[in-house]
């Protein structure tokens, strides 16, 4: 016997409504990997991507009564994954001094196409330099220059108009040359 | 300088993109634990569209409260004044008659 189709989106969200909250695994298993990636750019250990996973997952719950479906399902939930990191991001600058830039890797070699571990460590040097950026400018960077979305798509996703988006973007990127350049000093200093 | 930090980070942006995150781990059971979250949380209510029930219920609600209140005028007696009060009420006749009469 062939499997039934699987329900859409809009279906399982009017199920949890009703109550189902087997609906809501199903939106869950379905969207985890979108929402993981998200969540994974502004976490620094497992378990903080473990925590900012679920809470994203739980606001998404809270408000699914406000999803309208007229837009996919999938579009509203990365605007509350965003909406949530950039939240986490605001407590953790209260709470956490920046990471370390002292031990940073060192500059990659003008290649196109860099190795595996280069690349780890390019990752590692911008996760330190972007946790020294203040929030907004983390999330707009990340999301242009990580993600790889548009200027309007970042609009949308965060509700900023693209010309604060575009200014935020530009003083992320002036700021993290500035702190490459101080960590660059540091090194030979 | 500019264009070297400019290219620099264009470099470091690349090569991030090249080592996308992991999620495999997180991912296996995710579901299950978020369900355990969802669960832990229910009885705040408010917030989670269980709340939605306390809407649909509050016909029945209203219905249960008036019913209440109608069992109570109905079966509840009217308070009698006991002797206390008849007396504070003698008492104070008496003290309005001294009062008035210039006894005071």
């Amino acid at each position: 016997m062939a499997d039934p189709e699987p329900r859409p989106d809009g279906r399982l969200v009017a199920a949890v409504l009703d109550g189902d909250d087997g609906a809501f695994a199903e939106l869950v298993g379905r969207h985890k990997r979108q929402v993981l990636r998200i969540a994974a750019r502004f976490s620094r250990a497992p378990h903080e991507l473990e925590e900012l996973g679920q809470e994203i997952f739980l606001s998404a719950y809270a408000d699914l009564g406000q999803y309208r479906g007229e837009a996919p399902f999938s579009h509203w939930l990365s605007r509350v994954a965003v909406r949530s990191c950039y939240d986490a991001l605001r407590k953790r600058r209260r709470e956490i001094h920046p990471l370390p830039l002292d031990d940073v890797a060192p500059h990659l070699a003008d290649e196109s196409d860099p190795g595996k571990e280069e690349a780890e460590a390019a990752r590692d040097l911008l996760a330190r330099a972007l946790s020294r950026l203040r929030p907004a400018e983390r999330l707009v960077i990340t999301l242009l220059s990580l993600e790889e979305r548009t200027v309007r798509e970042v609009a949308r996703l965060t509700g900023w108009t693209e010309v604060n988006v575009k200014v935020r973007a530009f003083r992320a990127r002036r700021e993290l040359k500035r702190i490459l350049e101080e960590a660059d000093g540091g090194e030979r200093g | 300088m500019a264009e070297n930090g400019d290219k620099r980070l264009d470099r470091l942006f690349a090569a991030a993109r090249g080592a996308p995150p992991d999620t495999a781990r997180a991912e296996e059971g995710f579901e299950g634990r978020v369900a355990a979250r969802i669960r832990e949380r229910r009885p705040g209510g408010g917030e989670w569209p269980m709340g939605a029930w306390a809407w649909r219920l509050s016909p029945l609600f209203g219905a249960v409260v008036i019913a209440v209140g109608v069992w109570t005028a109905a079966t509840i007696p009217e308070p009698v004044a006991g002797a206390g009060t008849e007396i504070a009420a003698a008492w104070e006749a008496a003290d309005m008659a001294d009062f008035l009469g210039g006894g005071g």
